[in-house]
């Protein structure tokens, strides 16, 4: 893994500071009726301990829950989605979200089972490609591994992974549903959920900050 | 002088100040307008129209037609003296202010009747440069339409060609359209056998520009879904987007800027812009579009054309009614002069806000957007938001690029104007007479530009007498001067 930085001269800005109020990103976590959607509750405060930390964008420091039967999803494009158990959407659950992909949002699902055989895995695929297509594998070539670090061997492995826990599978790529040539929907089996849920200030003791493609998801989202 | 000659000219000087006072008494008694003459019928001859111009028939039926109307603004019949009938022997289509004049005539009880002198078989043939980045050209070629009445025959061919050779060849029909990748100009359209071909061309290099544009912002949800709508429209769009102080995200293959790449640079909040690079591009033709916080971007002040003041907040809900962009933060724009207001929306200050705005700079132009945010048009709109919003940045974008939107009115539902003339014509006034116009069974007949009959050759005298009666008093004056002169100068009281 390699950074990658493109160096281009800056022009100078208004004087006495950055006069703009950029909005700053919002991490949403979709919560859903069915099923446990908080299963992963120190994932968005290290998602944005991360965005924070290697970039320049503005980022709000806490994150949101967002009802997925509310239309207050359409004020956030990248929604993160996660849980154990069953996931059986209700009608006005699936036509929310059904408007919401349809109109360029992200979601991101990830299994927190890390097992292909687990009810989350099978019920939310269904509830997937019922609402928004069936899901392909994603070539590990894809812009997604170089938005900002770039992965060349795809989606980074997980310790859950490594460690044989849930289905004993290293998964070589993730799964996605793809419109109009960008990602809708973003399907990961490897368990991110467990991999990045912990405290920020534990990140000193890794070698490696596992949290870094995280901070591609968010750049990806808003930037395609 | 001899006694006997200046006993003639003071007669002269009498009779001519008696006759101005009796025209003055006779015009005095009549009304306005009565001086005209009073043609019922106005024609003009393919010769006459061949001698001179369609330009002179505009004029003649702007006069005859029109005028006359004004001077009774209030009165519900028309006037006497305005023409019930007018017929032409047309020798070519006349341009598009003749034919509005001629439809508006034949709405006005003036009944338009023309003879086809054109040889033209009714072929037209137009092309337009699609405004979007595909780079298509829409062809549209109006052919003859069957008589009604007449023997039904089998359609000839009309041929569609340009400088590269034939494209096409279909049956004749009252409409045909194509819509052609490229075209080499001239374009040719022909109907008919080889030798006695009718045939339409259009000379005219088609504009071409270019399908990429630069998108320069901050990475956020403004610059994502700008780029969404506007590579949904057709459009290849590069980008760079600064992550942090030294990082910089690329999206497509950003290459150098200049016109032959790119046809437009939309910049929507960044501050990372060069300056100099933009306005050298926009100098040298470039479409550059200013949106939302990129109007307060110091540098690119002496580009833009408005000044942005303040930040207008939207109308809480308004993104779900059917003006979703007073729901859309806008900044309020001072607009320079020289600057053309392209829409406004409406405001709660009494007066429309300016949010489009386009100014030429150099070879260029230059589009300010207000709108700030505009992603959440398309996200949380109405289910027709992502279409709206997808059409108002293909508008902009088209704007800055110096092509015209197309319309969205079918060509079935409108006068086809200049894209068709022939087609136009026959649609305001009606499908061409078959008959001579030297028979028409009209009574009194005059020529639009050669009047009969001493009160119509002296109507015109009349009718400027009538406007400049000081005139007439100065002749009046000059003539009993000039003989009480004389009088006086031969010792006579």
């Amino acid at each position: 893994m390699t950074d990658r930085h493109s160096h281009l001269p800056l022009s100078t800005g208004a004087p006495g500071g950055d006069p703009f109020s950029m909005e700053p990103f919002v991490f949403a976590t979709a919560q859903y009726a069915s099923g446990d959607w908080d299963s992963a509750p120190m994932l968005p405060a290290n998602v944005i301990d991360s965005v924070a930390r290697y970039t320049a964008l503005p980022v709000r420091p806490q994150g949101v829950s967002v009802p997925l039967s509310s239309e207050a999803v359409f004020a956030y494009p990248l929604l993160f989605l996660t849980g154990h158990l069953p996931v059986r959407f209700t009608m006005r659950e699936a036509e929310v979200l059904r408007t919401y992909l349809l109109r360029g949002g992200l979601l991101f699902v990830d299994d927190h089972n890390h097992d292909v055989d687990g009810a989350f895995h099978q019920t939310v695929r269904e509830e997937i490609r019922r609402v928004a297509g069936p899901l392909a594998p994603l070539p590990n070539t894809h812009e997604l591994y170089r938005s900002f670090f770039v992965f060349e061997n795809g989606p980074p492995t997980t310790s859950h992974e490594m460690n044989g826990w849930g289905d004993n599978l290293v998964h070589e790529q993730l799964d996605a549903v793809l419109r109009n040539g960008r990602i809708s929907v973003l399907y990961s089996s490897k368990d991110y959920s467990s991999e990045w849920s912990f405290h920020p200030d534990n990140k000193r003791f890794l070698s490696v900050d596992n949290t870094k493609f995280a901070v591609n998801l968010v750049v990806y989202a808003l930037t395609r | 002088m001899s006694t006997r000659a200046r006993l003639v000219l003071e007669r002269t000087l009498r009779t001519l100040a008696l006759l101005g006072v009796a025209t003055a008494l006779w015009l005095a008694s009549r009304p306005a307008g009565a001086t005209r003459s009073a043609p019922s019928v106005l024609q003009w001859t393919a010769g006459e129209l061949a001698d001179s111009s369609a330009a002179a028939m505009t004029t003649a039926l702007f006069r005859e037609v029109l005028a006359a109307g004004e001077d009774t603004p209030r009165e519900d019949t028309p006037r006497e003296d305005t023409p019930r009938e007018v017929l032409l022997e047309l020798p070519a289509i006349p341009g598009q202010r003749a034919r509005a004049l001629l439809g508006v005539a034949n709405g006005a009880d003036v009944a338009v009747r023309w003879r086809d002198e054109t040889r033209a078989a009714g072929l037209a043939l137009s092309a337009t440069a699609v405004a979007g980045p595909s780079g298509a050209i829409d062809v549209r070629v109006a052919g003859p339409r069957p008589r009604p009445g007449a023997p039904n025959r089998p359609a000839l061919p009309v041929l569609l060609g340009d400088a590269g050779g034939l494209l096409d060849s279909i049956r004749s029909m009252p409409v045909m359209a194509w819509r052609l990748a490229s075209v080499s100009p001239p374009l040719r359209a022909t109907l008919g056998p080889l030798r006695a071909a009718t045939m339409a061309q259009v000379p005219a290099r088609l504009p071409t520009f270019s399908r990429r544009a630069m998108l320069m912002a901050l990475p956020g949800w403004e610059s994502k879904f700008v780029a969404a709508a506007l590579e949904e429209a057709g459009w290849r769009v590069d980008g760079r987007y600064r992550l942090s102080p030294s990082t910089v995200v690329t999206v497509g293959e950003p290459g150098r800027l200049d016109t032959a790449r790119y046809a437009v640079v939309v910049v929507l909040d960044s501050m990372m812009v060069d300056a100099a690079a933009l306005t050298r591009f926009v100098q040298q033709g470039g479409g550059l579009v200013l949106s939302g916080d990129a109007l307060r971007v110091p540098s690119l002040a002496r580009l833009s054309p408005v000044r942005a003041t303040a930040v207008r907040g939207g109308v809480a809900g308004a993104l779900l009614t059917n003006t979703p962009a007073r729901g859309l933060e806008a900044w309020e724009l001072v607009t320079n002069r020289g600057a053309l207001v392209v829409r406004s929306d409406a405001s709660d200050h009494g007066h429309p806000e300016p949010v489009l705005v386009a100014q030429r700079v150099g070879a260029g132009r230059v589009v300010a957007s207000a709108y700030r945010r505009s992603w959440r048009w398309r996200m949380e709109g109405t289910d027709n938001g992502a279409a709206e919003h997808r059409a108002w940045w293909g508008s902009v974008l088209a704007l800055a690029a110096g092509v015209s939107v197309p319309s969205d009115v079918p060509f079935g539902d409108a006068y086809p104007g200049d894209a068709a003339p022939y087609a136009d014509l026959v649609a305001r006034v009606g499908r061409p007479d078959t008959t001579a116009v030297g028979d028409s069974a009209a009574g009194d007949r005059l020529s639009g530009r050669k009047a009969t009959g001493v009160t119509a050759r002296l109507a015109p005298l009349f009718e400027r007498v009538r406007r400049a009666p000081g005139v007439l008093f100065l002749v009046i004056a000059l003539s009993l001067l000039g003989e009480w002169s004389s009088r006086r100068l031969r010792g006579h009281r």
